[in-house]
């Protein structure tokens, strides 16, 4: 059997281990731009100031794109100017969105080479809307934690996120982080009971103890910049396994556009353009696995149908995790020079309880100590020079909760393909309305997280709480969603699509809710399981 | 350091003055103390998305990423609580003043200007 993977990020390159362990041979195909070798990968985060020839070319870009210009509208995320090739568009590639702001990427492990390592499995309830419960999926995130290696630790937030037993001890916390977990402790009563308040280590995909070749972290402070000794997990390194098996063949630097398929539905090749441009290539395919990331799925089976039939089916249902970054000075530390060797992503991880259980929100605080502060310094209502001495002064105390909303499917939430003209791309278009009662959850939460940080030693300064906009969290689900029930533009619980014979969708388009989670630990997972149960 | 900024000159446009109000407000940027501070305290508060406040936030990157001023910037002023609390509240109070200032004399300033179709 000839099995064809679209992408490498968390679903693809899971699911390709999968079939190459059972025997199967697997081709990849992908974008698959590659990432540049890590800078002096012994140095700290300090020592890269005094080390590098041209430091402000590092951090800020050779042409200053790292910058963040107060005459910018766009939304900041602080992605490292040597981290921009994640995102770099081919030169086919066109989208148009409405209330949504989607990133796609194109490189070798896809989006998830910029994520922050968040693991928190989908419990029970969370799943009730899958084909399938967590006591089925629960052997596929022990599998994935030994693969990428997890740390965390047993602690009340495992009501929320099962904890698994393969997870290595949880890293260090700072000095801010270890005065904040101190007060939980001594005030936990009352933010349990009062607020639904929990606070406990975050679960990450972040080594403290070696790994295969993997080295644990050696708290160089450098995880915004690009971890250099690979302690925190990308699809990369699953990749770099992929490649050790005679069985597969990688086909990077293509941007898969459509599928042709014959009068019975069953897919025949793949055509793909190389991503800066040239001549389309076709590749034969005996079963084809889409697992490119939500959207860009969709987007290969809208082109596929439109070239084949002329349709344009729109399809509803899709799904974001809404985030609000919310600041917060932990006054303790005030007085003191902020710890730059130091875990810098979440150290810390929150839940709230809400009046509906699906309402659930779960919190990230991180310290932000090596973040650049200039697009801080500037958020501050005084002159510059004021508020970089204010930023100086706070820094060891800053700290920044960033809450994750749940979303469901709904049907006004559709993405479709606007046809080409003249031979052109065709444009993936995406509209998106929030439900109605959205704004209203998000101020509770952040009312109940603001007293929770309050009761904590922290303050959160009025005004300077930031909804992001739809799309910024990349957690893109719910277009092809699973379900034991038939219907067109749906998957079996296997993964297998209902409208083609040979298609298996392996990413977060399957999946029919969206709970307030980072999902690529469940999509790994997820992944794991299809292919062991399918193929 | 110098050239560093010279050559984010080169590489960014917003850095260009784009009317007379923004030449002004870069130029009394460039002044002594009584004069810059009103003016960075009112490019901050009524025009964040002005050339000089785009300047100071490219300088500040700059200042922040390459030592030696990246190991004053990553320090805290003060280890003593009290003493940060106290001084955070003059510079604090300091940069209000600063604002009143620049508020009254460049707002009207920009007002005029605005009135002149050839001077923005």
């Amino acid at each position: 059997m000839s099995v064809v993977v679209v992408g490498s990020g968390p679903s693809g390159v899971h699911f390709a281990l999968t079939l190459l362990q059972k025997g199967i041979p697997v081709t990849m195909v992908d974008g698959g731009r590659p990432p540049p070798e890590p800078v002096l990968p012994e140095a700290s985060w300090e020592d890269l100031k005094e080390r590098l020839d041209d430091p402000a070319a590092y951090f800020l870009g050779e042409r200053f794109e790292g910058v963040q210009l107060p005459s910018s509208s766009e939304e900041y995320y602080g992605i490292p100017p040597h981290k921009q090739y994640i995102f770099e568009p081919p030169v086919d590639w066109k989208y148009a969105a409405t209330g949504f702001a989607p990133l796609f990427s194109f490189a070798q492990g896809g989006l998830a080479e910029a994520w922050t390592g968040g693991c928190y499995p989908f419990n029970d309830g969370e799943l009730e809307g899958f084909p399938f419960s967590y006591g089925e999926l629960a052997p596929f995130y022990e599998e994935v934690a030994r693969r990428i290696g997890l740390s965390g630790l047993d602690d009340d937030l495992s009501q929320f996120m099962p904890f698994q037993r393969e997870s290595q001890p949880p890293v260090e916390t700072d000095a801010s982080a270890t005065s904040i977990l101190a007060a939980y402790e001594r005030k936990k009563r009352h933010l349990n009971g009062k607020l639904g308040f929990y606070l406990g280590r975050s679960r990450i995909a972040t080594l403290t103890r070696k790994l295969g070749e993997r080295e644990p972290c050696t708290y160089l402070g450098r995880c915004l910049w690009g971890c250099p000794t690979a302690s925190l997990y990308t699809p990369s390194l699953t990749l770099a396994e992929c490649k050790a098996y005679s069985g597969f063949e990688y086909r990077p630097g293509l941007l898969v556009t459509h599928f042709t398929y014959d009068e019975d539905r069953r897919i025949s090749a793949l055509s793909a353009s190389p991503i800066d441009g040239g001549e389309k290539v076709e590749l034969e395919v005996g079963h084809l696995v889409l697992a490119a990331g939500a959207l860009a799925t969709t987007k290969i089976v809208l082109e596929s149908v439109y070239g084949a039939t002329g349709d344009i089916v729109r399809l509803g249902g899709l799904m974001d995790n809404r985030q609000a970054l919310v600041p917060f000075s932990n006054l303790r530390m005030l007085g003191r020079s902020f710890e730059p060797r130091s875990y810098q992503y979440n150290q810390l991880c929150l839940g709230l309880i809400r009046p509906k259980a699906a309402d659930y929100v779960h919190g990230l605080a991180t310290t932000l100590t090596t973040a650049l502060a200039h697009p801080i310094a500037q958020q501050l209502p005084f002159d510059l020079g004021t508020s970089m001495y204010i930023t100086r002064a706070m820094h060891a105390t800053l700290g920044l909760v960033n809450l994750n909303f749940r979303d469901t499917r709904r049907d006004e939430n559709e993405v479709w393909l606007a046809p080409r003209g003249c031979g052109g791309p065709s444009t993936l278009s995406i509209a998106y309305e929030p439900e109605a009662d959205e704004s209203r959850r998000i101020d509770a939460a952040i009312r109940t997280l603001r007293a929770g940080l309050w009761k904590l030693g922290c303050v959160v300064p009025p005004g300077m709480a930031h909804v992001r906009p739809m799309g910024a969290s990349v957690h893109y689900a719910g277009t092809l969603p699973m379900t034991s029930r038939d219907g067109s533009w749906t998957t079996r619980p296997d993964g297998s699509s209902r409208d083609f014979r040979n298609l298996h969708i392996a990413d977060g388009a399957t999946f029919p809710f969206l709970p307030a989670k980072n999902l690529t630990f469940t999509l790994m997972a997820n992944a794991v399981r299809i292919a062991r149960q399918a193929f | 350091m110098i050239a560093k900024y010279a050559a984010a000159h080169d590489a960014l446009e917003t850095l260009e003055p784009a009317g007379r109000f923004d030449t002004i407000l870069v130029g009394l940027a460039r002044g002594p103390a009584l004069l810059r501070w009103p003016a960075t305290a009112f490019a901050r508060f009524h025009a964040p998305t002005t050339v000089l406040q785009n300047k100071l936030v490219v300088l500040l990157s700059i200042l922040e990423t390459v030592p030696p001023s990246s190991r004053v910037l990553n320090r805290a002023p003060s280890r003593h609580a009290a003493w940060l609390i106290l001084v955070l509240g003059l510079r604090t109070a300091l940069a209000v003043t600063a604002l009143f200032v620049g508020t009254v004399f460049l707002a009207p300033l920009r007002w005029v200007l605005a009135e002149r179709p050839d001077a923005t």
